[in-house]
């Protein structure tokens, strides 16, 4: 039960503050970012259900009618799980990685389904991709900070850390 | 096992796929968006606070100047609207007596912007203000036109959408689920704006259904035609817009009727705040 309140409050900080963010022109891709620590954290089921149903609270919280967030999200939740599979969660910088795919995952398919229900030109390209380029900035340098910030206060509430998921895989098998 | 995959696999369809249905994602809205309205109304309570406390920084000579100047506009501002009541009642008692239909009265609620896509920018934005301050689903907003004499005046940006307890959902001319209908008083052509387009840093919402056999000229005023029972007559939406060679951007659609581009009269870029026209 303490997972699922845990999941509930990282969950809607992150929303809270993409929106509020959002609502000054830029996308800070936190809701992805989070979306990655707890399907690393806490495995695919919960990544599956926080990335749906923080996806269709994004999009409707921003008024919007084409629900892509929880699919992008999905896709993010997966590949999370390859990740954690794949390649090294307990280097800090390299997940930097992750975080700039989320977040490239997450922002790409809006800004292309803006940017072709436009005439497209030259102008609306380049902020298009100013957009894009910022949201992956924030979605790199945000994961290793969410990491190292949550991972502080898991270890005192003695909860399952990020950085020792793989180990935890390890043992498992 | 697989009983248990199947069952969540099933509540997942049934969630997303109801998505699809307006009323679904308006009652969702209501619900999230009311749950969030105490969080991102906080920035809004604290920048309001510390506006009230700079003014404690100004002198006690300027406060009064202020307030003097303040309380002269006050009393002018409220001859004018007395004398322009006396205006309406004449003319509704002369609309009567002639059989015609009595323009509505409206009231105005002010209500600042809280939460805006960073996508859809141009398209939609959510105000601070729900059914609980007196919003209507489909009324209209307004927003400030930027003047070069400082003079206070407002075009229309779009009409709201969906309504919460708290906030209210609002749909701009650019975007699709707006209709307006318009009147253009140089050549008495009516039409309805249905969506814009936007190309490079200019947005254009987009007459539809103007009649073929008129003249259009570049410039010429549009203003709401009044038809709907939900808005007034007379409120500026903008000016034709011109091409390169200064005449109207106006175009034949389908060989049946004349398609235009409107140079909207707020620039969506900078609304802090808006006006949402209720009828009383």
């Amino acid at each position: 039960m303490i997972h699922l309140a845990y999941i509930f409050i990282i969950i809607f900080l992150s929303i809270f503050i993409q929106v509020l963010i959002g609502s000054y022109g830029v996308i800070v891709p936190l809701t992805a970012i989070s979306i990655v620590y707890i399907s690393i954290v806490y495995g695919w089921r919960k990544g599956i259900i926080s990335a749906i149903i923080s996806g269709i609270i994004l999009d409707i919280l921003y008024g919007r009618t084409t629900f892509l967030s929880p699919f992008t999200l999905v896709i993010i939740s997966i590949l999370s799980i390859v990740w954690l599979y794949k390649s090294n969660v307990e280097h800090i910088q390299l997940q930097a990685i992750p975080g700039g795919i989320a977040a490239l995952i997450y922002t790409l398919p809006i800004i292309a389904i803006n940017y072709y229900s436009n005439e497209h030109g030259l102008y609306l390209l380049f902020t298009s991709f100013m957009l894009l380029i910022i949201s992956i900035l924030f979605g790199a340098f945000l994961l290793p900070i969410f990491v190292i910030v949550l991972d502080s206060i898991n270890k005192m509430l003695r909860i399952n850390l990020y950085s020792e998921a793989q180990e935890k895989l390890n043992q498992e098998s | 096992m697989w009983k248990r995959k199947s069952l969540f696999i099933i509540l997942i369809i049934l969630f997303i796929f109801p998505l699809g249905f307006k009323s679904y994602r308006n009652f969702l809205f209501r619900i999230t968006s009311d749950f969030f309205y105490p969080f991102f109304s906080i920035s809004h309570i604290a920048e309001k606070n510390l506006e009230q406390k700079s003014l404690l920084n100004e002198s006690k000579e300027s406060l009064i100047v202020k307030i003097y100047t303040l309380q002269r506009k006050n009393s002018e501002l409220t001859e004018k609207s007395n004398y322009l009541e006396q205006f309406k009642k004449e003319n509704d008692e002369l609309k009567k007596l002639l059989q015609l239909k009595v323009t509505p009265d409206f009231k105005y609620i002010f209500a600042e912007i809280i939460t805006r896509d960073p996508v859809e920018w141009y398209q939609q934005f959510v105000i601070n203000k729900g059914s609980e301050n007196g919003i209507q689903e489909g009324a209209i907003v307004l927003g400030r036109i930027k003047s070069d004499n400082n003079k206070l005046e407002f075009g229309v940006i779009g009409r709201i959408g969906t309504v919460s307890n708290h906030t209210s959902l609002i749909y701009t001319l650019l975007s699709n689920e707006c209709n307006l209908s318009i009147s253009i008083p140089k050549n008495g052509a009516s039409g309805i704006i249905q969506g814009g387009i936007r190309t490079g840093s200019n947005t254009w919402p987009i007459i539809n259904f103007l009649p073929r056999d008129l003249d259009y000229k570049a410039y010429s005023k549009v203003i709401t035609s009044g038809l709907n029972s939900l808005t007034p007559p007379n409120l500026k939406v903008g000016n034709l817009a011109k091409t390169s060679n200064n005449k109207a951007a106006v175009s034949l659609y389908n060989n049946l009727f004349i398609k235009a581009k409107v140079d909207m009269a707020v620039n969506l870029n900078h609304i802090d705040f808006v006006l949402v026209l209720v009828k009383k």
